[in-house]
């Protein structure tokens, strides 16, 4: 219970919710020093060995991992702003500042799977985010609309965290193999007129389009939500951060995506004018799509009021590749 | 705020939750329709519930299910599951009420309003006929509110390709162009084994009784609906149409906001 004493009601709520303190003490039992399991190889990057595999229980304690980030994130856009009762353990029991500050937990989320939401959370804690940051994000949580949309947000993030064909997808997105299928299998089969049918008639295969589906639709209302925030650049940026996983470092991958289901719509299609019918909703997703994976878009106000806190981020995340404008805004000012 | 942040359930796919926290009497389920989402079909109707008074004594549930290629038979089976789950108050949902709002008495619900849209109205009608049938307590519970109900089938057996650009769902295009089988359309066509069944039991569930679970509460279609059949069903109250609308924006509208809200007294 120690963590929760010192945060407010709606904080609170969202520290329960999102079963902070179970998946905290999860991770804690790999990093302890009596565990039996070496932190740096439950924790590792998979994509660096093509062949290697994660099984369980490393699968469990890493999923416990990522919903202490994302708890992480969502309580940082909530506003909650520092880890009051730090050194309530002795020994080795670590507290989630130590957790997120520890070699082992910074590899994972800054270089194996750059999240830039705990970054910044972490040096908001430490106080060692730009103060012209630190006011913005002040002044709009004390505006009156600022509760609606972050609960808003809390709605959108249940959703995506709830039961879904999504997840099966995004392992794919992720360069997991899922049901022997990889994302190199869903290109062919798209660009490859021939092999779709084969491909959609297939349970495993279907699912995943489901999946597809179910992410679009997801990313629709994130779009939706995200452009009605212009008085909240900070909580617009932070909402964006906390989805960047997908859209920012996924976000290639999700715009090659659409690209060839509407290749595969077109090559379905038997003349113009149907394939001019369907055109609008191509391109309503690619626009979306395109808006939500431009760091230039969203969150270019956290990014230049954060940047030096989130740059070495946005390398990692290869969001600076053929971006020098975003390299220039990230820039510390001198 | 009289409810608490939003939950994810395990129920469906995509569902979200909000529990009272000064104790709930009422269920209120809001079921979608063809590739429509749990929330995305609802406008944002959960911001307009959560702070109103008159919801304060209810349980808010957004469920989301297959709507795309399941026959609709076995997503009512579903949503049945899930509405036992809720209403006998079980293991799993004491568990979600628990962790949203700690120290809750045990929900016992005088009704489970079931507010639905297109596919979605037949799915819940049948999740209900079957509960009855079955003898499920809590099914003497259930009322509904239906928006642009597909009830009497959908004209999108017709126009196939259409499915995507109607439900804004592009792999929806896909599977339509490729010819696959989509089992929720084909269950729609006018005259289906699906909705002669919902029919027929629907009469003999009225005929035994159960006329204010079986019989809508409301049933309301846009001026504009062009993707189901705008007729009576069974007896059901006399449908109101609203000017200006059509199938998606029905229940999108601050008229469907008031209309549920309008319910909940």
């Amino acid at each position: 219970m120690i963590l929760l004493l010192q945060l407010d009601p709606l904080l609170n709520e969202v520290a329960k919710t999102y079963r902070l303190e179970s998946h905290l003490a999860a991770v804690r039992r790999v990093l302890s020093r009596r565990s039996r399991m070496e932190p740096g190889h439950v924790f590792r990057a998979h994509w660096k060995n093509v062949d290697d595999i994660i099984e369980q229980p490393e699968i469990k304690f890493r999923v416990h991992l990522d919903q202490l980030l994302g708890a992480v994130s969502a309580l940082h856009i909530g506003g909650f702003k520092s880890l009051l009762t730090k050194n309530i353990f002795s020994g080795d029991i670590l507290d989630l500042g130590d957790v997120l500050d520890h070699p082992v937990i910074r590899n994972y989320y800054e270089d194996y799977y750059p999240y830039g939401s705990p970054i910044l959370a972490r040096e908001s804690w430490k106080e060692a985010v730009p103060a012209r940051y630190s006011e913005q994000r002040a002044f709009e949580q004390n505006k009156t609309e600022w509760e609606t949309h972050y609960r808003s947000f809390l709605h959108l993030d249940a959703k995506f965290t709830a039961r879904s064909k999504m997840s099966d997808f995004l392992d794919l997105l992720d360069d997991y193999e899922v049901n022997g299928i990889w994302l190199e299998d869903l290109r062919e089969a798209l660009t490859k007129p021939k092999k779709l049918s084969h491909f959609l008639g297939r349970r495993e295969s279907m699912q995943l389009f489901e999946g597809l589906d179910a992410f679009l639709m997801f990313s629709r209302e994130l779009d939706v939500y995200l452009s009605k925030l212009d008085g909240y650049p900070i909580l617009k940026g932070h909402v964006w951060l906390h989805f960047a996983y997908w859209y920012g470092n996924g976000g290639n991958n999700m715009r090659e995506v659409i690209e060839w289901l509407w290749g595969a719509i077109e090559d379905q299609t038997n003349n113009k004018g149907e394939a001019d019918r369907f055109s609008k909703l191509a391109s309503s997703n690619r626009s979306c799509i395109g808006r939500l994976s431009d760091p230039l878009h969203y969150p270019k106000n956290l990014l230049q009021l954060a940047g030096s806190s989130l740059a070495d981020w946005a390398r990692s995340a290869g969001l600076m590749e053929g971006r020098p404008e975003l390299r220039q805004l990230m820039a510390p000012l001198s | 705020m009289p409810h608490s942040i939003a939950q994810s359930l395990e129920w469906g796919f995509e569902s979200v939750g909000y529990f009272a926290k000064g104790g709930a009497k009422r269920l209120l389920v809001f079921v979608h329709g063809f590739g429509g989402e749990a929330l995305g079909t609802w406008g944002g109707m959960e911001a307009s519930l959560v702070e109103h008074m008159n919801a304060a004594s209810s349980d808010i549930a957004f469920y989301g299910y297959g709507s795309m290629r399941a026959q609709p038979t076995a997503s009512a089976g579903l949503l049945r599951k899930f509405l036992s789950a809720a209403a006998e108050n079980n293991t799993s949902w004491r568990r979600a009420v628990e962790r949203a709002v700690p120290g809750s008495a045990p929900r016992v619900y005088d009704e489970i309003l079931i507010v639905a849209h297109s596919l979605g109205a037949p799915v819940a009608r049948r999740a209900t006929l079957d509960a009855l049938q079955a003898g499920n307590p809590w099914a003497s519970a259930v009322r509904l509110v239906l928006f642009a109900p597909a009830h009497l089938g959908s004209l999108l057996h017709e126009r196939r390709a259409e499915l995507g650009v109607v439900s804004g769902s592009i792999v929806g295009t896909l599977m339509a162009l490729v010819g696959l089988r989509i089992l929720s359309i084909e269950a729609l066509k006018p005259g289906s084994r699906f909705l002669t069944l919902l029919e027929q039991d629907s009469r003999d569930g009225i005929a035994n009784g159960w006329v204010d679970q079986v019989r809508a509460r409301q049933v309301i279609f846009g001026e504009n609906e062009e993707i189901v059949v705008v007729e009576r069903f069974c007896e059901d109250p006399p449908e109101e149409i609203w000017p200006g609308h059509n199938h998606r924006s029905v229940c999108k509208c601050d008229e469907a906001k008031n209309a549920v809200i309008g319910h909940l007294t």
